[in-house]
């Protein structure tokens, strides 16, 4: 009875493991292939050190009039594992009332010749969306961001404040 | 051919084709489908007051199921989503055929395992008894839906986007898992050719998962691949004639009692057993479970 007991659990224990062995693998398979094709994507190429590069490292000054927000946010590049990104650092309200922050708002994914794309963090009623957004430096004080998302589209201007 | 595959998309035209098959899909293939299933249940003789209401009960508990799934939604899922896509997932996937393509096969992989649970744990059972309680089986069958039908998927879902897949990519692709699933749901198909009934789930893979013949019971759990259940031990081709409904049929076509009758029994069964352990047992345990004399 013990040894009929005893095989039975042995069994079941082996089906569970070949199960959750199965599974992983599935996982990992459907998991890693886009991970390993995204080292080939555009967007996830690191972006090329040219002289536009370096020339967005610094901070940026934004305005905003909308109902989400008014007021201006001052915005940092800073080049972090291998990629550059953008981080609010100081948000000012149309009272003038300040507050500090570090929030990671923009990832570039590619520059070059003055264009590129970045996937920009932005918050809707609350809710945050990542959306695919077109940049352009006007000049080396101007930086355009522009994104469609769903059909909401808008455009926002960063001016350069310090290197 | 690899440089299509990881060639960047746009939102805006992901977000279109997904809401041509998602969404407007009801349009033009499951309403013209189900109008074509009652002139062949006419035709039959099998179109009577049992069926209509039938039908009519299980677009009401789509609805109840719509206003539970928004008012989670709202409330904090989508927060919950997009805070784990932010904090503590991989690496963000571009938006590409590959990350699309992988998304959707991952969702399927979610919608076996969460549709596995939902059979084999009582709470699970008590919501997903509400599907396969319907003694017919035709398009509108897909749309019944228990009161946690909302709820579970989530547990599943969330992996995905931890694996660094977007939290909006990871919800479309359950949606359309959910939308292939729903055309699965007739008797007007029967069987179609060897290679597609191997891989794909089927009309009548699915007739057997909705069998309440005992050989039929807990089988062919799949979404879109029905090679899951062939990989996990779960597959069963449709022999026998299959017999629709549950072991212990509910016999009412009301809204309100086929909404929540898993739950009632559920609640019943708890309040008849003896000791904490043994009723919070018939939430984890397979349904019909029962404590030992």
């Amino acid at each position: 009875m013990f040894a009929l007991c005893f095989t039975y659990k042995a069994i079941l224990i082996m089906s569970n493991i070949r199960l959750a062995g199965t599974s992983i693998l599935i996982i990992t398979i459907l998991a890693g292939i886009p991970h390993i094709f995204a080292r080939y994507s555009p967007s996830d190429k690191a972006p090329s050190k040219s002289f536009s590069y370096s020339a967005l490292l610094g901070d940026w000054k934004a305005s905003y009039d909308s109902e989400e927000f008014r007021g201006e946010v001052i915005y940092q590049f800073r080049e972090k594992e291998g990629s550059l990104k953008a981080y609010s650092i100081k948000l000012t309200d149309e009272n003038g009332n300040s507050m500090k922050d570090n929030s990671l708002v923009l990832v570039l994914t590619s520059f070059e010749e003055k264009q590129g794309t970045a996937r920009y963090g932005l918050e809707y009623e609350g809710e945050r969306y990542e959306v695919e957004s077109e940049i352009e430096l006007i000049d080396d004080s101007k930086l355009q961001i522009s994104y469609d998302y769903f059909g909401y589209s808008d455009t926002e201007y960063w001016h350069k404040i310090s290197k | 051919m690899i440089d299509f595959l990881v060639k960047n998309l746009e939102w805006e035209a992901v977000g279109y084709w997904f809401h041509v098959f998602n969404d407007l899909s009801i349009m033009y293939l499951i309403i013209p489908f189900f109008i074509v299933e009652l002139i062949r249940y006419r035709y039959l003789n099998r179109l009577d007051k049992n069926l209509i209401f039938d039908s009519i009960a299980n677009v009401i508990t789509l609805g109840a199921f719509v206003a539970i799934e928004y008012i989670i939604g709202i409330l904090f899922m989508t927060k919950v989503y997009f805070w784990v896509h932010e904090h503590i997932s991989l690496t963000h996937l571009p938006l590409n055929w590959i990350t699309i393509i992988s998304c959707i096969l991952l969702a399927d992989f979610a919608y076996y395992w969460d549709h596995r649970m939902m059979h084999r744990i009582g709470i699970g059972w008590a919501t997903h008894t509400v599907h396969h309680s319907s003694p017919h089986f035709n398009m509108s069958v897909a749309y019944r839906f228990g009161p946690l039908d909302a709820i579970f998927p989530i547990i599943f879902s969330l992996p995905i986007v931890m694996l660094g897949f977007d939290p909006i990519l990871v919800l479309l692709s359950e949606v359309f898992v959910q939308t292939f699933q729903a055309i699965l749901h007739t008797e007007v198909i029967g069987k179609l050719p060897k290679p597609i009934e191997y891989m794909f789930n089927t009309p009548s893979h699915h007739r057997v998962h909705h069998g309440s013949n005992q050989q039929y019971w807990d089988k062919n759990y799949a979404g879109i691949l029905i090679i899951w259940d062939r990989l996990l031990g779960t597959f069963e081709p449709e022999k026998e004639a299959v017999v629709y409904g549950i072991t212990k049929p509910l016999n009412s076509t009301n809204p309100i009692k086929v909404f929540f009758h898993g739950l009632t029994r559920l609640y019943h069964a708890i309040r008849e057993t003896k000791g904490w352990k043994n009723k919070f047992k018939l939430l984890i345990k397979p349904p019909g479970w029962e404590p030992q004399q």
